[in-house]
């Protein structure tokens, strides 16, 4: 009791002679405030990054992909920006580690808070790739007109020459066909046994692969397959004019190939799109 | 007299408006509490005696932050958890989780009428000597539980509010540690 009454004198001392002092309440409620902000913050970033990943796989048509089974999704997966994804982890952490300050949080399992921001993160991506938010962003960051946010945009692999294209085919020829991309430009596009076609919605051909055929000939019949004028997604690497097919997808009739800004607001593309920072022409 | 039917909360909104005085009636009521508290995760009356200080010194500086409307007790035991986690991390007793399984999914644990539950569970009170025993043997998390719980007298709802899980959680590691002290001491 004695050392009781000690300690609490001890303490009450210290009180009265202001070596301990007591916090503002002002101090609490900016400290709250600051929370809010950066967990409301944190939010806004992630979901931000989760639209912008979404416009990004979108724009370079790697959805298509899919139709290709194990190999397209293989693709899919070496192209994906991991860099871009593992950062979002990294924010969905720190965004967990904030919120969980907030009784209405904790008071709950982690993985309801989890579930929810990850669904408001893919609804919130969905609803802008319907709007053309990012498109008129990247339009902007080639225009050199988008400060802070515009070296991002510009690093988007949109600009660098894509692995995915999409024209019409105009010519067939020995060894593939010349296909007409949106920007005007005449690509050749060159088939091989590596070459692997969707024709068919759902169904991937891979008969061009089998060696005992012989190559050209197989080439040849697959070309029997295709119609003057008809649209396609060529995927391959590019060198120069000339595109080293490693898949073919016929696409269905009016589709609209994504543009990633390389066509302009008013609907005209440009007339070089490995020149973005060229004016379009009307 | 007055003194015995104020209440935590209502001390503690006076001395936010300055009775600085009536702080010491706070300490009066919980330094032994909290001292007991301390003493089942560290062995040394210095460590013991420094940790306490050091809670009614966070108490006193956070006093604005506490809302008169809730129960002052979770509070307290909040402010003293965090030390205590703080304390045993120094001495490296405690590894740092960067991950509560537990707390991450939803736990189905059915709360019976608590009152009950104690009544149930009187034997296991009579064997206290022997319990505070088995706590030493037990994980920092599992015997906090435990005391909080028997020790303490505190409700789920407010063990929940010192650990800062959900409800269902402590449900769970309140079984759980229990059981572990069941097999650490076949005799109850």
């Amino acid at each position: 009791m004695k050392n009781n009454y000690f300690f609490k004198e001890k303490l009450l001392n210290k009180i009265k002679k202001g070596e301990i002092k007591m916090k503002p309440k002002v101090f609490f409620v900016l400290r709250t405030l600051g929370l809010v902000a950066c967990t409301l913050l944190c939010l806004l970033l992630l979901v931000y990054l989760a639209s912008f990943i979404a416009f990004w796989f979108k724009a370079n048509g790697f959805g298509l992909l899919g139709g290709f089974g194990f190999w397209g999704v293989q693709r899919i997966f070496f192209a994906l920006p991991w860099l871009l994804i593992l950062f979002c982890l990294a924010l969905l952490f720190v965004f967990e580690t904030l919120a969980k300050r907030f009784s209405f949080v904790w008071r709950k399992p982690l993985v309801y808070s989890l579930v929810l921001i990850v669904l408001f993160a893919l609804l919130f991506a969905f609803i802008v790739s319907k709007t053309g938010f990012h498109s008129r962003l990247f339009f902007k960051a080639q225009q050199r007109e988008l400060p802070l946010m515009g070296s991002f945009y510009r690093a988007c692999p949109c600009e660098s020459p894509r692995q995915i294209h999409f024209g019409k085919i105009i010519e067939k020829k020995e060894t593939g066909f010349l296909l007409e991309t949106q920007a005007n430009e005449k690509l050749e596009v060159v088939l091989s046994e590596k070459t692997r076609f969707q024709l068919e919605k759902n169904r991937c051909d891979k008969n061009i692969n089998q060696r005992e055929a012989g190559t050209l000939k197989t080439i040849a019949e697959k070309l029997g397959e295709f119609t003057l004028g008809e649209d396609l997604a060529v995927f391959g690497e590019r060198d120069g004019l000339v595109i080293f097919a490693l898949g073919v997808l016929k696409l269905p009739p009016n589709f609209k190939a994504p543009d990633c800004g390389l066509i302009n607001l008013k609907g005209k593309p440009f007339v070089k799109p490995q020149t973005f920072r060229s004016a379009p022409t009307s | 007299m007055l003194k015995q039917i104020i209440t935590d909360e209502q001390i503690a909104s006076k001395v936010q408006s300055g009775q600085i005085d009536l702080f010491g009636l706070l300490v009066q009521r919980y330094e032994e509490k909290l001292q007991r508290y301390a003493k089942k995760f560290l062995s040394q009356e210095e460590d013991i005696s420094d940790v306490l200080q050091n809670i009614f010194i966070k108490v006193y500086k956070n006093i604005n932050s506490f809302d008169s409307k809730r129960k002052f007790s979770p509070w307290i035991y909040r402010i003293a958890h965090n030390e205590l986690v703080n304390e045993l991390k120094k001495k490296k007793f405690l590894p740092l989780p960067l991950f509560e399984f537990d707390s991450f999914l939803p736990a189905f644990h059915k709360e019976s009428n608590e009152r009950e539950l104690r009544e149930k569970e009187f034997d296991f009170q009579k064997q206290k000597i022997k319990i505070e025993k088995c706590l030493k043997k037990l994980k920092p998390l599992q015997r906090e539980i435990l005391i909080l719980y028997y020790f303490e007298g505190l409700d789920y709802k407010a063990i929940a509010e010192v650990t800062r899980q959900p409800i269902s959680t402590v449900g769970v590691r309140l079984k759980r540690a229990k059981e572990k002290v069941k097999q650490l001491y076949p005799i109850l």
